[in-house]
C-alpha cells in the first residue's frame, strides 16, 4: 500500500532537513580534518624549511572540504533513514520507520495496514518543529575550531620556512632585475650575442637558487670572454690607438680612421712633404701595433707608409695603398665593434655576478673588503715598465684598487691595459677603524729613484721576453684611452676631495700626464 | 499476517491488560516491573523463571495471575524426591486396563515451585513439555492444553541440596526475572493487607479465549527490519568472540545468549508495545527486555564469580555499547 500522504510529507520533510543538517556536519568535519592536516604541515614548516608548506596546507584544506561536500552530495539520506530520524526527533517510538517499511510490503496484513494508517494519523497530528536541523555537537565544533585556530596560528606566525621563502623572494627579485638588464642589453646587442643573452635570461628565469643563478652567469661570462680572445681585444685597442693618433694629425678628415685614410687618399696632393713623412711614420708605427693581431691591416698600413715615404712619390700607388688600408681598418672596426659588444656584455655579466654575490651575503659585507686580482706580466724586468693585467677588487671606501697600465714596447707586442672593478658602499670616514694617520704618506724625499728599463734587451737580465707576447689572457674590455681619461678624471676629482700631501698630489698628476698616449 | 484478524486494537489491548494489572495490584503490592514481565511472558506464551529469596510473593503472584486470567492453574512443589511421573502423570491399572492419570502439568499455567530442588531427572521431565508443549508417557505422546506456560521459582540462597538448572533448560525459559525485596512503603502496605482477618480474593478479568486472541495479536504486531537487526546485534554482542562484544563480555562470558534470546527480545518487545497501546515494536521495548531475556542465557566464567561480576552488569555494558539505532543528523 502507498504510504499515507501525511506520512509521505513528513518523511520527505525529514529527509530534506536531515540532508541539510548533515551538510553543516560534513563541512565542519572536512574543515576540521583539513585544518588539522594543514596545521601539521605548517607545524613541520616551523622546524624545517618546507617550501611547499603553504600550497600543500591550503590544498589539504580545500580537498578536505571539497571531499566533505562531495560525500554529502552523494550520500543523500534515504527515506527509511529519514523516517528513523523523524522517529527520534519527534519521539515516535519507531512508528514512522516501521510504517514506512511496511508500506513497501506488498503482502501487508491487516495488522500492518492498521499500523501504517495509525502512523499516517500520527504524522498528520505531529508537531513538526522537532524536525529542525540539528547543529553538530559542541565537542565536534570545539575540535574543529581548535584545528582551525591552530592552523591559523601556524600559518600567520613566522617560521623558518617563511624566512627562507622571504630570502628566496629577495633573491628572486635580484635575479629578476638582472634578467631585465640582460634582456635590455640583449635588445641592443648584435643578433648572435642577443640570442645568447636571451638564452641566458631564460636560464636565469628557471633558476631557483642564487647559486644556480651565479653559476649560469659565470658560465655565460666565461663563454663570452673565451669568444673574445686576447687578439681581438688587442686589435680593438690598437684600432683605438690608430684612431686617436690619426685624429691628432693635422691632415685628413673623417669621423673614424677609415674615413680619414680615405680622405687622405683622395687629398694626397694637398699634403706637404713634411706632412707626408709624418703620416708615413705614424702609419708605420701603427702598423707595428697590428703585427700579429691583424696581419692584413698591418701589411696595408706598412704598404701605405712605404708608399708615402718612398722617394718620388707615386700618388696613385700611395692613394691605392691608403684606400686598401682604409678598407682593412673598416673591416677591423666592424669586428672590433662586435668584440666591444661582447666585452660590454661580459663586463655587465661580471657586474651582475658581483651584485648577486652581494645579495647572497645579505649586505653583511659592507665595510669589509673583498678583492681578487689577477695580473700577469709579459716582461721580467723590474720597475714599472711592463706590468699589465686586469684587477678586480671589491675595495673598502673609495676605489683603492687599480690595474696596472703598461706601456708596451712595440717590439714585444705587449698590450697594456687594466681594469678596476671597485665596489664599496661606505665612506671610510664612517669606519670606526678610520683615522687620518692610516693614510699612506710616502717619505718626503719622494718615491725613490725611478728606474727605466730598456725594452730592447740591451741590458742582460733585464728583459726576459722578446717578440710577440702570447701571454695576454685578460685584456682590456674598454679602450685604453677612454679608461685612462676616466681614471685620470676620477683621480683628479679625488685629489680635490681628500687632504693629501702636496708632493703626493703632484705625483698623481704626473703619473697620469705621463700615461697619456 | 495472513491469519484471522484479531478484533482487538492496541488501545483495547492495553486497556484489557491494564484491568488485569489493576486486579493483580489489589493482591500484589508494588512489583510493577515484575508483574509487567510476568504478563509479557503470558502474552507470549513463554515460560518464566522467578528468582528471589523466600517470602517475596513469587508464588502468590503466580496464583493470583491464574485467577485473574481465569486459566487452568497447577502447582508443583519441587522436592528432591519428586519423580517425573509425579509431574507428567502415569498409567494406572483400573478395571483390567491401564488408564492415564494426567499429572499437574496438564493445565495452562504450571507453577514449578523451588524448581532447583528437584533432581535433574525430574527437571528434565519438563524439557519436552516446555519446548514442544506435549508429554510422552509410556510411549504415548499427549499434547498439553494451550496456552501452556511454566512459571518456575527458585531460591538463590539455599544452595545446599539443590540442583542448578542446566543451560539447556534455562534457555527454555523466555524470561528470568529477579524478585527484589519490596521498598519500605510497599512492605508497610503488604503488612496492612496480610495481617488482618480477610484478604482480597482476585477476580477474573480475562478469559482463556481472550488471552489466546491477545497472544495472536502480539505475534502479528509489525516490526521494522532495523529492530530485528538491533535485537540480533545485542544478542550477538553477548558472545565473547563477536566483533561487537565488549571488554567485559570477552573477559567474563564463556557462552553468549542463544537465538531464543533474540526471539524473546522481539516477541516480548511486541507485548510491551501493545501493553503500552502502541501499534508497533520499538527499540526501547527491546532494551527494556534485555535483562530478563538475556541474563539467564549468559554462561559466566569463574573470573566473573571471583570479580563479583553479574550478568546484569554485563548486559548493561552491552546496552551502553550498542545504543538504539539512529540516523545521524
Amino acid at each position: 500500500m502507498p504510504p499515507p500522504d501525511p506520512l509521505l510529507r513528513l518523511v520527505n520533510q525529514a529527509r530534506r532537513r536531515l540532508w541539510a543538517s548533515r551538510l553543516v556536519g560534513e563541512v565542519a568535519l572536512g574543515l576540521g580534518v583539513g585544518a588539522s592536516a594543514a596545521a601539521a604541515v605548517w607545524g613541520l614548516s616551523r622546524v624545517l624549511v618546507v617550501r611547499w608548506a603553504d600550497g600543500v596546507a591550503l590544498t589539504l584544506v580545500g580537498l578536505a572540504v571539497a571531499s566533505a561536500l562531495v560525500w554529502w552530495a552523494v550520500n543523500r539520506p534515504s527515506s527509511a533513514q529519514a523516517a528513523l530520524w523523524a522517529d527520534q526527533r519527534l519521539g515516535a517510538e519507531d512508528r514512522l520507520a516501521t510504517a514506512w517499511e511496511l508500506a513497501g510490503d506488498s503482502r501487508l496484513g491487516p495488522a500492518g495496514v492498521r499500523q501504517v494508517e495509525a502512523a499516517g494519523r500520527w504524522a498528520s497530528a505531529a508537531d513538526r518543529r522537532g524536525l529542525r536541523g540539528e547543529r553538530p555537537s559542541g565537542w565536534m565544533l570545539g575540535l574543529v575550531g581548535l584545528a582551525v585556530a591552530s592552523a591559523g596560528m601556524m600559518a600567520v606566525s613566522p617560521s623558518v620556512t617563511d624566512r627562507a621563502l622571504a630570502e628566496t623572494r629577495q633573491v628572486r627579485e635580484v635575479v629578476d632585475r638582472e634578467i631585465e638588464s640582460i634582456q635590455a642589453l640583449s635588445e641592443q646587442s648584435p643578433e648572435d650575442l642577443s640570442e645568447k643573452l636571451s638564452e641566458l635570461a631564460d636560464r636565469l628565469a628557471g633558476t631557483e637558487t642564487l647559486e644556480e643563478a651565479l653559476s649560469e652567469l659565470s658560465v655565460a661570462r666565461l663563454e663570452l670572454e673565451e669568444r673574445l680572445g686576447p687578439n681581438r681585444l688587442a686589435e680593438k685597442t690598437a684600432l683605438d690607438g690608430l684612431a686617436s693618433r690619426l685624429s691628432r694629425l693635422p691632415v685628413g678628415e673623417g669621423e673614424d680612421p677609415a674615413a680619414r685614410l680615405e680622405d687622405l687618399a683622395s687629398s694626397l696632393g694637398s699634403l706637404t712633404e713634411h706632412q707626408m713623412q709624418a703620416l708615413a711614420r705614424e702609419l708605420a708605427d701603427r702598423a707595428s701595433d697590428f703585427a700579429g693581431l691583424n696581419d692584413a691591416l698591418a701589411a696595408a698600413l706598412e704598404e701605405a707608409a712605404s708608399a708615402l715615404a718612398a722617394e718620388g712619390l707615386d700618388p696613385a700607388l700611395a692613394a691605392g695603398a691608403l684606400e686598401r688600408a682604409a678598407q682593412q681598418v673598416s673591416a677591423a672596426r666592424a669586428r672590433a665593434a662586435e668584440a666591444s659588444s661582447q666585452a660590454a656584455a661580459a663586463a655587465q655579466l661580471a657586474d651582475a655576478e658581483e651584485r648577486l654575490r652581494n645579495a647572497q651575503q645579505g649586505g653583511d659585507q659592507s665595510g669589509s673588503g673583498q678583492g681578487e686580482g689577477e695580473g700577469q706580466g709579459s716582461q721580467g724586468g723590474e720597475g714599472d715598465s711592463s706590468g699589465q693585467g686586469p684587477g678586480a677588487g671589491a675595495g673598502q671606501g673609495e676605489i683603492m684598487g687599480g690595474g696596472g697600465g703598461g706601456q708596451p714596447d712595440p717590439s714585444d707586442g705587449g698590450v697594456g691595459g687594466g681594469q678596476v672593478a671597485g665596489v664599496g658602499d661606505d665612506d671610510p670616514a664612517q669606519d670606526p677603524a678610520y683615522s687620518p694617520s692610516s693614510i699612506f704618506e710616502p717619505p718626503p724625499e719622494g718615491l725613490g729613484e725611478e728606474v727605466h728599463v730598456p725594452m730592447d734587451g740591451t741590458e742582460a737580465g733585464d728583459v726576459a721576453g722578446s717578440g710577440v707576447a702570447p701571454s695576454v689572457s685578460n685584456l682590456a674590455l674598454v679602450a685604453y684611452v677612454d679608461r685612462l681619461a676616466e681614471y685620470s678624471s676620477a683621480a683628479l676629482e679625488s685629489l680635490q676631495r681628500r687632504p693629501l700631501p702636496s708632493h703626493l698630489t703632484e705625483v698623481v698628476q704626473t703619473y697620469f700626464t705621463e700615461l697619456e698616449p | 499476517m495472513s491469519q484471522e484478524t484479531p478484533v482487538m486494537d492496541p488501545e483495547g489491548f492495553a486497556a484489557s491488560l491494564a484491568d488485569a494489572r489493576a486486579e493483580i495490584a489489589r493482591v500484589i503490592v508494588g512489583q510493577t516491573e515484575l508483574v509487567e514481565k510476568v504478563l509479557v511472558a503470558v502474552l507470549c506464551e513463554g515460560h518464566l523463571l522467578l528468582e528471589g529469596v523466600p517470602g517475596l510473593g513469587k508464588t502468590r503472584l503466580l496464583t493470583t495471575l491464574g485467577q485473574v486470567l481465569q486459566i487452568g492453574f497447577g502447582r508443583v512443589s519441587f522436592t528432591p524426591d519428586l519423580m517425573p511421573a509425579d509431574i507428567l502423570g502415569t498409567n494406572v491399572l483400573q478395571t483390567g486396563q491401564f488408564n492415564f492419570h494426567p499429572g499437574p502439568i496438564f493445565t495452562n499455567l504450571v507453577l514449578a515451585d523451588e524448581i532447583n530442588r528437584a533432581t535433574p531427572k525430574t527437571q528434565s521431565a519438563l524439557l519436552e513439555a516446555m519446548a514442544e508443549r506435549r508429554v510422552t508417557v509410556a510411549g504415548a505422546t499427549r499434547p498439553l492444553p494451550r496456552p501452556f506456560m511454566v512459571m518456575a521459582t527458585q531460591n538463590p540462597l539455599e544452595m545446599e541440596g539443590t540442583y542448578p538448572l542446566p543451560e539447556a533448560q534455562l534457555d527454555r525459559f523466555m524470561l528470568k526475572e529477579l524478585v527484589p525485596f519490596p521498598p519500605s512503603d510497599d512492605l508497610v502496605e503488604i503488612l496492612r493487607r496480610t495481617t488482618g482477618h480477610s484478604e482480597h480474593m482476585p477476580a477474573g478479568v480475562l478469559e482463556g479465549a481472550h488471552l489466546t486472541q491477545m497472544a495472536a495479536m502480539v505475534r502479528e504486531l509489525p516490526a521494522a527490519l532495523h529492530l530485528f537487526r538491533y535485537a540480533s546485534t545485542l544478542v550477538g554482542a553477548t558472545h565473547p568472540d563477536s566483533p561487537g562484544a565488549t571488554e567485559g563480555i570477552r573477559r567474563y562470558v564463556r557462552a553468549g545468549a542463544s537465538p531464543r534470546g533474540a526471539q524473546a527480545l522481539i516477541l516480548g518487545g511486541k507485548a510491551l508495545a501493545l501493553m503500552d497501546g502502541r501499534p508497533n515494536l520499538s527499540a526501547s521495548d527491546i532494551r527494556r527486555l534485555a535483562h530478563p531475556a538475556l541474563r539467564h542465557r549468559l554462561v559466566l566464567g569463574y573470573e566473573a564469580v571471583v570479580d563479583g561480576v553479574t550478568s546484569d552488569g554485563l548486559i548493561d555494558e552491552v546496552l551502553e555499547a550498542h545504543p538504539e539505532p539512529v540516523a545521524e543528523g
